[in-house]
Order: C-alpha cells, then sequence, then structure tokens
C-alpha cells in the first residue's frame, strides 16, 4: 500500500515517555519524517504543562508511566479547554493484551500503537490522525474521538467523515489506513501459548512487525 | 465548532474539532516525493543511532538486574515489585528495536508471569530464571532470531510460565 508522502515540516509533536532511550527514539524518528518541533516530557505532569504551554497538534504517549500513566494523562487532556481536549493522541505501549489495548482506547485516545515501533508503523499513526481525523463525541460518561469507522448500510443521514484522503492514498476494507495481519493478531490480544510476545522466533518475528497496530 | 446530536435527547453529540491538522501538512508531489521518504528518511536516522544501541540495551538489564537484586536483599513487596515489572515493560517494548528480539520474548514472558500471578506468590526461582536468561542473553550478543540457545531458553520458559499459571489458576 503506498503511504502518503507528507510534508510535516510545520507539525509540531510532544512526546511523552519516561525512559530516555525511546524518547530519543521517537525523536529521531520524528525528525527522520521531517518534524521540526519535538517536544518531550517525562512524565504525565510535565506533559500538562507542555501542551498548555507549546500548542503541539499531536501528542505521542508512553502508556505505562509513573505517577500519572497514559490513560490518565489522556483523560486529563481531554478535560482541557479547547482546543487542547481535541489533541489526537496516539498511545505507545508494550502491552499486547486486548484488555489493556481496549482500556487505552475507552481512555480517549486517538490511535494505539504497540511496541516494538517501526518508523513505518508511526508514520502510518501520524498520517491517519491528520488525513482521516475522528470527530469526536461527547457523553455524559465520555469524551473522546469517535471509535466509529464504519458506515452503517441503512444509515441515511449526512456523513460524518469527509473525504480528505491524499491523493493516490487508500484506505483499506476496514476503513483503517493499515490493519497489518501481525497487528490483528496483537490486537486480538493472548488466547494462550499465542500472544506473540513471548514466543520463540517465529512470534518474535510477529512482534518485530507488529508496530502498525490500531484499534 | 459543530455539533450534532446523535439521541433524540441531545444528551450524547458529536463535536467536530475546530482544528483540521491537514491545513499544516502538504503532500509531496511526486518529484518531492522521489527526493524524500519519510519512513526512509526515519530509518535511516535510527540507523545513525543504531551505535548506541548495545550500550543502551545493558543499561536497561543493570535496570532490571538492580531491581532484581532489591527484591533479594530487601523481600518482595509491591512497590518493588512493581519496580521490576517496569524494567521488564521497559526491556518488552524496546529489545527489539534495539536488536535483541529475542531478550524482548523473555521480557515479555515476565512480564505475563507478573501480571497473572499475585505478588505474594510470584514464583521467585521463575522469576530469577528469567532475569538471569536476560543477562546472559545479553552479554552474549543473541541478537539473532534463529539463535538455537537462546530460542530453547525463550520457548522453555514460556512453557514453565504456562504451566505454573495454569497449575495456580487451577487450584483457585
Amino acid at each position: 500500500m503506498p503511504l502518503p508522502p507528507l510534508d510535516l515540516s510545520e507539525l509540531r509533536v510532544l512526546i511523552v515517555e519516561d525512559n530516555p532511550y525511546m524518547r530519543q527514539i521517537l525523536r529521531m524518528m520524528l525528525t527522520g519524517y521531517g518534524v521540526r518541533s519535538v517536544f518531550e516530557a517525562e512524565d504525565g505532569a510535565e506533559a500538562l504543562e507542555l501542551v498548555a504551554s507549546s500548542a503541539p497538534d499531536l501528542v505521542l504517549t508512553d502508556w505505562l508511566m509513573p505517577i500519572v500513566n497514559g490513560a490518565e494523562l489522556t483523560r486529563m487532556i481531554r478535560q482541557m479547554p479547547a482546543p487542547a481536549c481535541f489533541l489526537p493522541i496516539i498511545a505507545i505501549t508494550a502491552h499486547t493484551e486486548k484488555r489493556r489495548i481496549l482500556s487505552a482506547r475507552d481512555s480517549g485516545i486517538t490511535e494505539v500503537m504497540c511496541k516494538p515501533v517501526s518508523a513505518r508503523g508511526l508514520y502510518l499513526r501520524i498520517a491517519n490522525c491528520i488525513l482521516n481525523p475522528r470527530d469526536f463525541v461527547r457523553s455524559p460518561s465520555f469524551f473522546g474521538p469517535d471509535r466509529r469507522r464504519f458506515q452503517a448500510p441503512l444509515h441515511n443521514g449526512t456523513e460524518r467523515r469527509g473525504t480528505g484522503i491524499a491523493d493516490g492514498y487508500t484506505l483499506d476494507e476496514t476503513g483503517e489506513l493499515s490493519q497489518s495481519q501481525e497487528n490483528a493478531a496483537v490486537a486480538t490480544g493472548r488466547a494462550g501459548a499465542s500472544d506473540p510476545s513471548r514466543r520463540g522466533a517465529a512470534a518474535v518475528r510477529q512482534v518485530r512487525t507488529s508496530g502498525q497496530g490500531t484499534v | 465548532m459543530a455539533r450534532e446530536p446523535i439521541d433524540p435527547d441531545g444528551r450524547n453529540e458529536v463535536v467536530k474539532p475546530p482544528r483540521d491538522l491537514r491545513s499544516k501538512v502538504r503532500v509531496l508531489s511526486g518529484r518531492e516525493a522521489a527526493q524524500f521518504d519519510p519512513v526512509k528518511s526515519a530509518e535511516a536516522a535510527l540507523e545513525r543511532l543504531s551505535g548506541d544501541f548495545e550500550n543502551w540495551m545493558e543499561d536497561e538489564v543493570r535496570t532490571l538486574a538492580s531491581a532484581w537484586a532489591d527484591i533479594q536483599s530487601d523481600g518482595l513487596d509491591e512497590d518493588r515489585s512493581q519496580v521490576l515489572f517496569r524494567a521488564a515493560h521497559d526491556i518488552k517494548g524496546q529489545a527489539s528495536t534495539l536488536g535483541y528480539p529475542l531478550v524482548g520474548a523473555v521480557a515479555g514472558n515476565l512480564c505475563h508471569l507478573m501480571e497473572h500471578v499475585d505478588t505474594p506468590t510470584l514464583p521467585l526461582t521463575l522469576v530469577a530464571q528469567h532475569v538471569d536468561a536476560i543477562r546472559a542473553m545479553v552479554q552474549e550478543k543473541a541478537r539473532q532470531e534463529d539463535n538455537p540457545t537462546a530460542r530453547a531458553l525463550v520457548d522453555r520458559l514460556a512453557d514453565v510460565t504456562d504451566d505454573f499459571i495454569t497449575r495456580q489458576s487451577d487450584a483457585k
């Protein structure tokens, strides 16, 4: 599938990650994509300050962090005044179990990506946030991106989503920009010995390519 | 920002975000794309960084070993268990990127064990075997996925872990 070649030089991205090596890896990927404004926070508290002071366009956040974890950070951002509450948030997690992934989704993240992170996988997630933005749903118990990617065949109302997809760039049959087989295994979660994060070489190959995760 | 009720009583609504990032991003022309591939550029940037990966991996292993040493000397409690889990979780997430996929599999298995067994009943011998395996694989630079010894270790630890979790689950 062709990737949309984007000029991301004007994009402002905030990395929230307590591990310094992972922060450096993410920064290198972003600068490789051409992003010029990259901000880094070691924890959720620092991230909230940077959201307010640096006006990022996109947040990449680790999930398992001390004090304020990714879920709490996401909920706090969703409670901030507009436009910050609408920030696209990509959760980057080493968790591979379905319940963890669903929990991340339900906290209001925009996309989720399972580690290990690949340059292609992260680029796809970022491109998806930009080219295929989600509307938001506000209910008494939830505020966050609309999870619905499918169009109901009997729906006769107005279309929710525009068609602002770049030329030469197609959505797959699920409505996602990508849905690799490997990722489907990860997103499905662990089923006994099938957890790709734990088994031998074949499974490790699967893990290595599972960075294109989405739910 | 546009709002659209999605139920009759208006308690739920769809809100269109006020900012559209497509206004800040441009699709590169064919000529520009021929000269600059964002993914290849990022991969090249990572490759330049990869000279440090061995040191980073060793540092992560030291963090894991230190967390384990604290448990050995001071006993297992919830806080120390969390420190060990976090160290293993970091390795699980990064090892493949740093070039040690089988180490990531062992760390993932350790995380799996710690997530499925209550801290007071964690089998410390099995935990120690995971920590030792990670340490040995990094020390021996077992980077290849087809390294037979490392692969056998990964599979054996996964089998023993599954057996332990199953037995404990059956006993409940």
